[in-house]
């Protein structure tokens, strides 16, 4: 594929994803993958659009109700090119997406679905509190956490989990409200990463696992 | 000539600068702090709440009351329950609103006959009965378009909002027949004004397109029902693209973040004469500034939005963390009366 041809189907995408056209979508991916293979779309085309959506969402040009709806869309699209949910996984450990202690699930559920638009496989433990959370990341073996706050508390909440998990090899990957508000707060509760974007959860992990 | 908190407000809401900039802080989680109780015994009792907010007050010179209890009271109302805790501020527990048919038997609670409605309007009558000056009270009510955050999930919301218009609207009739309601009974118990909290309203949240479909109509539809003034709060979201619109619904001031990629200049620039600009200090940031800080950030907001009148300093949010040492707000009371005099010198 060309840089130029890659440019106009990442264009298309990301247009057709905020259209919420889903037909378009699917259209634009099945016509890359009859020639391609279905890994180098994700990477060529669906990160890339991510990623834009995430830098537009970032310069206060697109909502968080469209970044969300184009996670969604990019989500069902994964399930068509991988229709037994056979994702190739991508990420070297395995990879977990939390709330801490509330109900806003919002920001979880864009960076997992986000996260299936690269091709990971994230578990999606939704609303958890610490103890079921440290219990969760032991049995699963779950080696990058990416946790979602929206409210200060919850996030001043991982400062609880970060030592113990952190000394057991997890990378703790945070985002969310509190932490665009002080760009001190993801050092503080002891964060590996933290993600101003849904997109940047994809870059974040790709640094982490030192592929990029 | 030292002007009282009621003439300060009003003075700068009607565009002419007053003897200094008013403010308004809003840390409502303190009070409790200071007498030493659980965050659930004080935010349940509205002697309590009365007797903090006019702590907060004589503490840190404030020049209104934000006579309010706790963001989930109005989804407690239709049913939702309440989570507490020790660390900050009560939350909204799991959605009431689960599937389609929820919001097809949704009615809107009779004020009159709920407890929790009933208990800020309690607090309210004791803070009118017990302030000790002229400081407005403002109430608070979420706008029809915020409220299903809380009613149903901000995820199952924005499904609802793209995908199925007939029950989007039919809640929103049953959100806007509530808020009228509410608003109203604040005002009969003696607040001054109304807080229109509408986040999702904002760029942040909605793009404006559809703000102008939704919010806008809604809001331009019942802030002149409100039987006193209304600001509208964006709880430190963007409001930059959608300012002119806002303005244009007939509130008097707008509760702004101008952070990020947006700028209270500019803000400003398009309010000045208009409405009222409220913010813009981070409360959330807030935690670590030394007195020097907070001097240095009160001096930069003044300078950028002061002048002319037509500001209140205030949080970004509208609720400051309790993780904000008191030290921190008695540094943002002084370095508003050092810098605030009129004419502003900054």
């Amino acid at each position: 594929m060309t840089a130029d041809f890659s440019k106009k189907r990442i264009d298309e995408l990301i247009s057709a994803l905020l259209y919420m056209d889903r037909l378009a979508v699917r259209e634009i991916l099945s016509k890359s993958t009859e020639n391609e293979d279905k890994l180098h779309v994700i990477d060529a085309i669906i990160v890339p659009a991510l990623e834009e959506i995430g830098r537009r969402w970032e310069e206060g040009t697109l909502a968080i109700s469209q970044v969300y709806m184009a996670g969604i869309i990019i989500e069902e699209a994964i399930g068509g090119l991988f229709p037994h949910n056979d994702l190739p996984g991508g990420a070297k450990g395995k990879i977990a997406t939390v709330v801490l202690e509330d109900y806003h699930m919002l920001g979880e559920r864009i960076v997992s679905v986000f996260l299936i638009g690269a091709g990971y496989s994230p578990i999606r433990y939704g609303r958890r509190d610490v103890a079921e959370l440290l219990s969760l990341i032991k049995k699963d073996e779950i080696k990058y956490l990416f946790i979602s706050t929206l409210m200060l508390p919850s996030a001043l909440k991982i400062r609880e989990i970060s030592p113990q998990i952190s000394s057991e090899g997890v990378k703790i990957i945070v985002g969310g409200a509190p932490f665009r508000f002080d760009p001190d707060l993801g050092r503080e509760v002891g964060a590996d990463r933290v993600c101003l974007t849904a997109s940047d959860a994809i870059t974040a992990l790709r640094e982490l696992e030192g592929i990029s | 000539m030292t002007m009282t908190s009621l003439e300060r407000i009003l003075t700068t809401i009607s565009h002419t600068e007053p003897d200094r900039v008013p403010l308004i802080l809003n840390p409502t989680m303190h009070p409790a702090r200071d007498m030493g109780i659980s965050l659930k015994k004080y935010f349940t009792s509205s002697e309590l709440v009365a007797q903090g907010l006019i702590s907060i007050h004589e503490k840190f010179g404030t020049d209104a009351y934000i006579g309010f209890h706790y963001t989930p009271v109005e989804y407690e109302a239709f049913g939702g329950d309440v989570i507490f805790r020790d660390d900050g501020p009560p939350n909204s527990g799991r959605p009431i609103i689960r599937e389609g048919k929820d919001i097809d038997s949704l009615t809107a609670p009779v004020v009159k006959e709920t407890d929790c409605l009933q208990m800020v309007l309690d607090m309210i009558k004791t803070l009118k009965k017990d302030s000790p000056d002229d400081a407005p009270i403002f109430g608070v009510a979420i706008s029809p378009l915020s409220l299903p955050v809380m009613q149903m999930g901000f995820e199952n919301y924005i499904k609802l909002i793209y995908s199925d218009e007939t029950r989007f609207n039919q809640l929103i009739e049953v959100n806007k027949q509530f808020f009228l309601d509410w608003a109203t009974a604040q005002m009969d118990a003696g607040a001054n004004g109304i807080i229109y909290y509408d986040p999702v309203s904002s760029p942040t949240i909605i793009p404006p397109e559809l703000y102008r479909k939704t919010g806008l109509l809604i809001a331009k539809e019942l802030i002149p029902k409100v039987p006193g003034p209304v600001v509208t709060g964006f709880a430190s979201a963007r409001t930059l693209a959608i300012l002119d619109n806002v303005i244009s619904t007939g509130t008097a001031g707008v509760a702004v973040w101008g952070g990020e990629n947006e700028n209270l200049s500019e803000i400003k620039q398009k309010c000045a004469g208009k409405v009222t600009v409220i913010g813009n200090l981070n409360g959330i940031e807030m935690r670590h500034w030394s007195r020097e800080k907070a001097f240095s950030v009160v001096k930069k907001v003044i300078s950028d939005a002061a002048p002319g009148g037509g500001f209140i300093l205030s949080d970004n949010h509208g609720e400051i963390p309790l993780q904000v040492p008191d030290e921190v707000l008695y540094a943002i009371r002084d370095a508003t009366y050092e810098y605030g005099r009129y004419p502003i010198s900054v």
